[in-house]
């Protein structure tokens, strides 16, 4: 029990957001969103093309500025010290095609002190990455998986994966989202962002409906399932029937 | 962590450096065997028989061909690495790499210094690879002329007149060289605040918007530091030439180098604020 005369320590959710707006000449891209995300979750940041889902995620990850608001990764503003405990996934394969693989693996070795060297190795291995191959030479997909590869070997606090398995077949679907389950720490927060709901519904802990920039509901996943006798999947297309 | 990306910079950028600078050593050997041929067919013999000797004609003729074609050649090798440094700096920044760059745990400073320094070191490398193939094929050209001794005198007594014209002061040289440090670190420090103004600006045609904004910043700059330098020593000068013409030259350098400073400054500051406070990665 805690001394009274202590001052109790609340932790810092790991995502707040208030007030986040992003506009554009003409569009909200994100429309004054207030939001705040527990530690230790996996939640689905889940909305059709065009809601903000990307855009809330490059401004988590520092790779866009908002319009006005507030944002804080686990307690801080979006910067040089929040990426060295923040993961990211773009949607778009970002090393220079002519880096081999051992080179991005080094690259991230060099860079991230949480990087697990060893898991990457084996990550790849299993999925039967060529450790010398030039990244020009792999498929689509194959980049794809090397970079979530090295993005889930960081033993990071927050993970920010925006469309992670849009990409990939559906056969490598599950391994990944294995992947990103079993490689995870316990108190590690991953935003996952997607619209293919039916895929990814059974490791979310919560959930964020995001439409036409605004926060359309939020919450825990297995709550309002069992609240509305739903799947996410369900009321996903219901609440964004029109959209 | 400064360090590490300038290791991943220079990686990058060796990978169009070095066959960059291979070629300019290839052409550097057809150079030199150009210079070979037409000045070991250009004798005094062969000129004076030059009517009847249609193949010396001949190999004069491409010998100096290739010589000029080698030059050009050269010289553009020097411009391709300035402007695949300057796309290095865009792929990097603004384009699908910019996701890597602007989510490694380093500050916009240091990503700004990184790629100044490699720019300014692959340059270098550039620079010189550009003289030492120069020396080779003048060196060449006066060995096989056999007038290696006499060109050594003549370039002593250049030299010689050059110095006194500089008034037998290093300082000068030493004004100079700074200058031109100055000014490349400046123009490639508009460049890069140039690629990432056009970035911020507009959300399409990124690359179209840089090499506007270059022509715009450019302009703006130049006619700025034109009438700063006239204001600050336009009158001064006219008077000290009259008494001095060193001392005006000196302070002519002077005021350039704290022109080119305050403008290589100003554009990193700015760079560095745009890269922290108004990048959009869309």
């Amino acid at each position: 029990m805690n001394d009274m005369n202590e001052p109790m320590y609340t932790p810092a959710p790991a995502i707040a957001c208030y007030g986040l707006t992003k506009a554009y000449p003409g569009a909200f891209a994100l429309n004054g969103i207030d939001l705040e995300l527990p530690r230790g979750k996996i939640i689905g940041l889940l909305g059709p093309n065009g809601s903000g889902k990307s855009t809330l995620v490059k401004i988590l990850a520092g790779l866009l500025q908002p319009t006005s608001g507030t944002v804080l990764v686990d307690g801080l503003a979006p910067g040089a010290e929040t990426k060295s405990f923040v993961s990211y996934l773009p949607e778009r394969t970002y090393f220079d095609p002519a880096m081999r693989v051992s080179g991005c693996v080094r690259m991230f070795s060099d860079f991230y002190a949480d990087f697990d060297r060893e898991r990457a190795l084996s990550l790849l291995a299993v999925l039967g990455v060529p450790y010398t191959a030039k990244l020009k030479t792999l498929s689509k997909g194959t980049r794809e998986k090397v970079q979530l590869v090295l993005v889930m070997s960081r033993r990071a606090r927050l993970y920010l994966l925006d469309e992670p398995i849009g990409g990939v077949d559906p056969a490598a679907r599950d391994y990944i989202l294995n992947t990103i389950l079993t490689n995870r720490d316990p108190d590690a927060t991953i935003l996952l962002s997607t619209h293919l709901i039916r895929d990814v519904e059974d490791i979310l802990d919560g959930f964020v409906f995001l439409g036409g920039g605004q926060v359309i509901v939020s919450g825990d996943a297995a709550e309002a399932r069992a609240r509305h006798g739903k799947t996410l999947d369900e009321m996903f297309r219901e609440v964004f029937r029109c959209y | 962590m400064l360090l590490k990306l300038f290791k991943y910079d220079f990686k990058a950028s060796a990978r169009f450096g070095v066959p960059l600078l291979i070629a300019i050593a290839a052409m550097t050997v057809l150079g030199c065997i150009s210079t070979a041929v037409t000045v070991g067919n250009a004798g005094a013999e062969s000129f004076e028989t030059a009517t009847n000797a249609p193949f010396e004609e001949m190999l004069i003729f491409f010998g100096m061909g290739g010589l000029v074609l080698i030059s050009f050649a050269l010289a553009g090798a020097a411009a391709v690495m300035s402007v695949l440094l300057v796309v290095q700096f865009y792929r990097s920044t603004v384009s699908d790499e910019a996701y890597l760059t602007f989510t490694l745990p380093v500050t916009s400073a240091q990503i700004l210094w990184s790629k100044l320094f490699n720019t300014v070191v692959w340059s270098l490398f550039a620079g010189l690879a550009l003289f030492l193939a120069g020396a080779a094929i003048l060196g060449t050209g006066i060995t096989m002329a056999g007038v290696a001794e006499d060109f050594v005198n003549t370039f002593g007594e250049l030299f010689a007149f050059l110095h006194s014209m500089i008034g037998q002061s290093g300082l000068t040289v030493f004004l100079c060289c700074i200058l031109g440090a100055a000014a490349f670190v400046s123009s490639y420090l508009m460049v890069f605040m140039a690629i990432t103004f056009g970035s911020v600006i507009v959300r399409k045609h990124k690359a179209l918007a840089a090499v506007a904004m270059i022509f715009v910043i450019n302009f703006i700059t130049s006619g700025i530091t034109s009438v700063m330098q006239f204001v600050l020593l336009g009158d001064f000068t006219i008077k000290s030439v009259m008494y001095d013409g060193m001392f005006a030259l000196n302070n002519f350098l002077v005021s350039s180098i704290v022109l080119y400073a305050a403008t290589a400054v100003i554009y990193f500051l700015v760079t560095r604020y745009m890269m922290e406070k108004k990048l959009n990665l869309d």
